[in-house]
């Protein structure tokens, strides 16, 4: 069984270590967005409405392409690259339910979340792998499938809203 | 019906037991859900009008109550 926590600690290390680092503007972007995910709700940049929230999330996993990229440069196997996209992925989707003003609309999605997955928090990793490979993905598709996700619901939305996620250069 | 429209109505809404299905309500002998989606990657709602979506929407329309 996959240590989850640890991997979210290897992952905000990793995001501290390219804060340090002169690993390009938009690469120190992507950090400053990622590590918002654990930040307290407190501050001017909240969301307050489910719109917001969307649009927060949304800049959240569209730095995943670009991390992902630099963690092939820095040699990481592709099941590490997919469980810390995982990780911040499934932050931020908490986080976004913490941000929603009116918690019985987050009962609702916990509800859906524990019939569709068995776990009102959404999809674990391991849940993941298992399904990706019951569709027949087999070896890296496995992992690239999971760290290729979140690009696709970033086209999927962006295209929708004509938005461009603040943390992506245009 | 479009989307806009059938959020002004109110509908009889009752909890269904599901959970990607919690509401519907009969609407005109129609049968009306609300399938609760992926948000915040998707939206959080989507009305249904005998199984064809109508519409997505991402809050609890004012006028319509929600059942206890």
């Amino acid at each position: 069984m996959r240590n989850l926590k640890a991997c979210g600690l290897a992952l905000l290390a990793f995001l501290a270590t390219m804060l340090s680092m002169d690993a390009g503007i938009n690469l120190v972007q992507a950090g400053e967005v990622a590590q918002s995910a654990a930040s307290t709700p407190d501050d001017n940049a909240t969301p307050r409405t489910n719109d917001e929230i969307r649009r927060w999330y949304n800049d959240q996993v569209a730095v995943i392409p670009a991390l992902n990229e630099q963690w092939r440069k820095d040699g990481l196997s592709v099941e590490t690259r997919a469980c810390k996209a995982y990780d911040i992925r499934h932050g931020a989707r908490l986080k976004a339910r913490e941000f929603m003003p009116d918690k019985r609309e987050v009962a609702d999605l916990q509800a859906r979340d524990q019939e569709k997955y068995g776990n009102p928090d959404g999809p674990t990793f391991e849940y993941l792998v298992q399904k990706n490979r019951d569709e027949g993905l087999t070896g890296d598709e496995v992992y690239e499938n999971i760290i290729g996700s979140a690009k696709r619901t970033n086209e999927g939305y962006n295209k929708r809203f004509g938005v461009t996620p603040t943390g992506m250069s245009p | 019906m479009t989307l806009e429209q059938c959020l002004k109505t109110s509908p009889a809404w009752r909890r269904s037991g599901k959970g990607e299905y919690p509401y519907s309500a009969t609407v005109g002998g129609h049968e009306w859900r609300i399938r609760v989606n992926d948000f915040p990657a998707e939206a959080l709602y989507t009305l249904l009008i005998d199984s064809r979506a109508v519409g997505d929407f991402d809050g609890w329309p004012a006028a319509w109550l929600r059942p206890d």
